[in-house]
């Protein structure tokens, strides 16, 4: 298994109350899936995200990545687990508006390692090449539509070659066609074989995937496969 | 990412905020301008003033003259020892080694005479050694020689300004004057040296406004005496200068057959004690300068917190999606600080620039007013005040580098979402 948590919680201390966002999930994703996750606003699918992709940690439970466990590292093995293993895609793209689309898909690059500039720059390029973002590569954020920021958020994503791909509401943004387009880049990329995790409240971008699970209440409500592979 | 890299970040920062980068660099520019200027202007004053002692040539001097001694009722003493005479001055030569040069003095008042100009002046009976001793510079012609001293030749070396008097513009060297109705003739003239005239001329006017014969010349001559008026003596600059007075001291003692009928003028120690008391006041002013200049650099460090401050709370979002494509804690906290070392760094520079502009200006409007003050840039100035800089940007950077390294990557990135 690819991923693989056992009875995770997420649990806020806010003073007088405990809040709690999960309450014990348990569930598996293997290599090559292409699943969905939904759920209401508050049901804790975010939360469930932000743990999987390693940007926060579980109260308690166990979350185990590509074979090793990543429930109790401190922030800064957290850090190498992100920039290696988990690319990110955001409903508002984040990118970094000062910079071009280079520097924004070098970003993880840079935070990899000793890579030199020439072949990070390289590297973004040939990314952003694929989602053809060619003629594109020296533009600012804000001189780009916004499915092609997802795109080159898509590209950011994918430069470290990571193992899973996490994308929260990819098309929250953005008009039904470009919603369509991106989603369709997304479809591919699980058919070249990655691993693509979904999170939306869009059942439409969930008929995407192969497999639905439904958070509600910060616990799984449904599993349920989506047919064969499309 | 490398060292170079983190600072090409920081300088774009810098470019892309212009305006805020100025305001905060202002601070620190101010601070090290500063700095580097009162560094500058004192110790070009200081170096003025020491350069001044040096020149009048009196550090490492001593004068023994003659005195009556202790008992002046004992007459036997007076008989005992014959004064001073010039075989002290051979004794003295052999006896202690930490004399550098020593010449015997014996000054007379005459009347000189060339062509048609006439002047009162002091005929300074020496041996050549007195050139080197008082930092005499021969212009033209030569010194004295240790021929003139033996044969009591009747040759004179002019001091500039009796030059200028006796012969004006015309060449002085090979002529002939007279000096007290006797025949000389002039071998040399002296050249004065270039002094600041904080203190007017001091010293040095004096050593100009007589003339130099052998000191034999001036016993034959002028006194008629075996007796000399004092002796100069010049210590080595790594001697002792305490142990080199004592055996001068005993050495002449032994010599006078224990009649102290001299006294030695310690000059060194005095000019000793001005320069320390000059160096004194210089490092009080360092002080006070260094003081007032800290405050202006904390000053300019509250304002680079404030900014970096701003600057972290404007870039959450940035931090957070670094945070999130896997950027550490330190490669935030590295950006960050960077930056302000960055920013820093370039103040810092600009201070300088803008100091040593100012050191220019003093020098150019000293000379406007006829003073002759160069304020060359002070090095300690300006390493001290790039080093407060450096210093500044570090410590003022470290708060918000910190701050921003802990930052939630979920919380960062959801401002301004």
């Amino acid at each position: 298994m690819l991923i693989s948590t056992r009875d995770l919680r997420k649990s806020y201390d806010l003073g007088s109350v405990e809040v709690h966002a999960l309450r014990g999930i348990t569930m598996e994703i293997g290599a090559g899936e292409y699943l969905a996750i939904m759920g209401p606003s508050g049901s804790g699918k975010s939360t469930l995200m932000h743990i999987l992709g390693c940007l926060d940690s579980p109260s308690s439970g166990s979350y185990v990545l590509n074979g090793s466990e990543v429930a109790g590292l401190q922030s800064r093995e957290l850090a190498r687990v992100r920039n290696k293993q988990i690319g990110f895609v955001f409903q508002n793209f984040n990118l970094l508006p000062r910079i071009d689309l280079i520097s924004n898909v070098s970003l993880p690059l840079v935070y990899h390692g000793s890579m030199s500039k020439t072949d990070r720059t390289r590297k973004a390029s040939e990314q952003l090449e694929r989602l053809g973002l060619g003629h594109r590569l020296k533009h600012r954020p804000n001189e780009l539509s916004g499915g092609e920021r997802q795109r080159a958020a898509i590209a950011r994503a994918l430069v470290n070659e990571p193992s899973i791909l996490l994308a929260d509401e990819p098309t929250g943004n953005l008009d039904q066609k470009t919603g369509r387009e991106i989603m369709s880049i997304l479809d591919e990329l699980h058919s070249g074989g990655r691993t693509v995790v979904l999170v939306t409240h869009d059942a439409n971008v969930a008929d995407h995937a192969n497999r639905t699970i439904r958070i509600e209440d910060g616990a799984v409500a449904e599993d349920k496969s989506n047919g064969g592979p499309r | 990412m490398n060292i170079l890299e983190s600072i090409a970040g920081g300088l774009s920062s810098i470019w892309s905020h212009k305006l805020r980068s100025s305001l905060t660099l202002f601070g620190i520019v101010v601070g090290v301008a500063s700095v580097v200027a009162m560094f500058s202007f004192v110790g070009g004053i200081g170096d003025r003033i020491m350069e001044d002692f040096e020149l009048l040539g009196y550090d490492n001097v001593f004068f023994v003259g003659s005195r009556p001694p202790d008992n002046p009722d004992n007459l036997a003493s007076l008989r005992v020892s014959k004064g001073l005479t010039l075989e002290d001055t051979e004794i003295l030569r052999k006896e202690v080694p930490e004399i550098e040069w020593l010449t015997p003095a014996v000054d007379s008042y005459v009347v000189g005479r060339a062509g048609s100009e006439a002047r009162r002046f002091s005929a300074f009976g020496a041996t050549p050694d007195g050139f080197p001793l008082l930092k005499l510079e021969i212009g033209e012609g030569r010194p004295l020689t240790w021929t003139d001293v033996e044969n009591h030749t009747r040759v004179v070396v002019l001091g500039q300004l009796i030059k200028e008097d006796l012969f004006g513009d015309a060449n002085a060297v090979g002529k002939d004057m007279l000096l007290d109705g006797q025949s000389f003739r002039v071998v040399g003239v002296l050249r004065m040296k270039d002094f600041s005239q904080m203190f007017g001329n001091s010293g040095q006017e004096e050593n100009h406004e007589r003339v130099y014969i052998p000191v034999t010349t001036s016993m034959h001559y002028m006194t008629g005496s075996k007796r000399i008026d004092y002796l100069a003596i010049r210590i080595r600059d790594d001697a002792d200068i305490g142990a080199a007075y004592d055996k001068i001291h005993d050495t002449l003692l032994q010599e006078h057959r224990q009649v102290e009928d001299f006294q030695i003028e310690n000059v060194a120690a005095q000019i000793a004690e001005a320069i320390q008391g000059v160096e004194q006041i210089i490092s009080t002013w360092n002080t006070i300068l260094s003081s007032i200049a800290t405050v202006a650099l904390l000053v300019g460090g509250i304002g680079l917190l404030s900014v970096l401050i701003i600057s972290v709370n404007e870039r959450l979002r940035e931090i957070g999606i670094r945070k999130a494509v896997g950027a550490e804690d330190r490669a935030i906290f590295r950006q960050f600080i960077v930056e302000s070392v960055t920013i820093s760094v370039v103040g810092g520079l600009v201070g300088v620039a803008l100091g040593a502009g100012l050191c220019g200006l003093i020098t150019f409007a000293a000379t406007q007013m006829g003073q002759d003050i160069v304020v060359p840039v002070s090095m300690t100035g300006a390493a001290l005040g790039m080093s407060f800089a450096v210093a500044v940007g570090f410590l003022f950077g470290l708060y918000p580098a910190l701050k921003a390294s802990k930052l939630d990557p979920i919380e960062a990135m959801s401002r301004y979402a």
